[in-house]
């Protein structure tokens, strides 16, 4: 994205969504305006966003922001993220763990490969311990027992070992390649 | 890695702000384009040893050949302590080893090996180069077993997950007109806490070479092996 398009946008949100708190009492939870490096605008309730380590902190040390830029953080992730931390948000208030578990199962079942991997570093960087414990969880089972091919490509890396060094590697203990499951 | 949000912080006074404000949207703008190089997103080292730290030894060891620096991490002493620690966090791994005697002909001896719930009996190939017969077990200690046989002065560190051997080189010789006793070795293994090293402890019994010469009491000679010299050095008489 060019820095053109990127100044402009921002202004015209920020008058679009500054918060109006005196009109606004009436509404029992403030909104907070979450921005994708997309230019993609969230706005989320205030609980929701203080899930957000690295958005809480953010409003700690400048209170007075009204949007807050997440220049790592793409808008299909994001919103996936924000749905999941809305339903915590729930499970706080009423703590069920069975429902929890089974909630958080079901999240992470329904995302395809690229979803999850796409969500991991959006939940690091916004530190948000739980759902990152579910999601590397999840990506570890998804490649449990998978060959060392379907794994690179499950990542997306490039093997840079030469032929040789991986025949090597892979004499070293045969044992392990035995018995895995079929791409 | 990203930059963390608070750097776009600015600790002076609001009346200072707007002056910075240029800057600190040029930061940003420089942020957003050095984020958004495509690549791998997940080339962070955190979020790797985090997943990986979740699976079984048998998957890391296929994992060693992703690529190289999945290698590095997976072979890291860090990352090994981590995920000896996951390992041994989830309630329901049990790592049971059992000594068996597998009748093959009367001769030959088996171990017989549960990990992760998988009873997995090691094969005849694997088991090629081990002491199976009537050696001496010490462990688990964070995972290894210390393995000693008395006939044929054989000693060795042995990591089952992996089925991987490490001899241990030979105790140094005694002193000159002294022998080791034919006695088994008193022997202790563990792990040093602070240097992470596995360290054997092993007392041999000193007596005089010749026959005639004996009698009385010799000292008790100790000797501590520590993996990470991996060599044995005397550390004294008893």
């Amino acid at each position: 994205m060019s820095s053109s398009t990127d100044s402009p946008t921002l202004t015209t949100e920020t008058t679009q969504l500054s918060p109006q708190p005196d009109t606004e009492t009436a509404k029992p939870t403030k909104k907070i305006t979450l921005k994708s490096s997309d230019n993609q605008i969230f706005e989320v309730e205030e609980s929701v966003a203080m899930e957000f380590a690295t958005v809480k902190s953010f409003f700690e040390d400048s209170p007075s922001t009204d949007t807050v830029p997440l220049p790592n953080v793409t808008a299909k992730p994001l919103s996936q993220v924000i749905e999941f931390c809305k339903e915590q948000i729930k499970f706080k208030a009423n703590p069920d763990e069975a429902q929890k578990k089974k909630y958080n199962a079901e999240f992470v079942t329904e995302k395809s490969d690229k979803d999850l991997v796409d969500m991991i570093p959006v939940a690091n960087y916004l530190e948000i311990k739980d759902l990152l414990d579910v999601l590397n969880q999840a990506v570890a089972d998804r490649i449990e027992n998978k060959s060392v091919e379907y794994v690179r490509s499950f990542f997306g890396i490039d093997n840079d070992f030469t032929a040789e060094e991986e025949a090597a590697l892979r004499r070293e203990h045969a044992w392990a390649y035995e018995g895995v499951d079929e791409d | 890695m990203a930059l963390s949000l608070s750097r776009y912080v600015w600790p002076y006074g609001q009346s200072l702000a707007s002056l910075f404000k240029e800057r600190s949207q040029k930061e940003r703008e420089m942020s957003i384009a050095m984020t958004t190089m495509p690549g791998n997103l997940l080339s962070t080292e955190d979020v790797v040893i985090e997943i990986l730290s979740r699976l079984p030894v048998k998957n890391l060891l296929r994992c060693k050949c992703v690529c190289k620096s999945w290698h590095a991490i997976i072979t890291s002493p860090n990352f090994i302590s981590k995920h000896l620690r996951n390992y041994y966090d989830k309630s329901d791994s049990d790592c049971l080893l059992v000594q068996n005697c597998v009748a093959q002909a009367g001769e030959l001896e088996s171990l017989e090996l549960l990990l992760d719930e998988t009873p997995r009996v090691l094969s005849y190939a694997s088991l090629h180069m081990m002491p199976f017969h009537s050696p001496f077990l010490c462990g688990p200690c964070d995972g290894i077993f210390y393995m000693y046989r008395y006939y044929s002065d054989f000693r060795a560190l042995w990591n089952p997950a992996i089925n991987e051997l490490r001899y241990l080189p030979p105790i140094p010789n005694p002193p000159s007109s002294f022998s080791y006793s034919p006695q088994y070795d008193a022997y202790g293994f563990g792990l040093h806490p602070v240097t992470k090293d596995y360290e054997v402890v092993v007392l041999k019994d000193l007596w005089r070479e010749k026959v005639e010469e004996r009698g009385g009491r010799y000292p008790l000679r100790v000797f501590v092996y520590s993996s990470s010299t991996d060599s044995w050095r005397h550390w004294g008489d008893l």
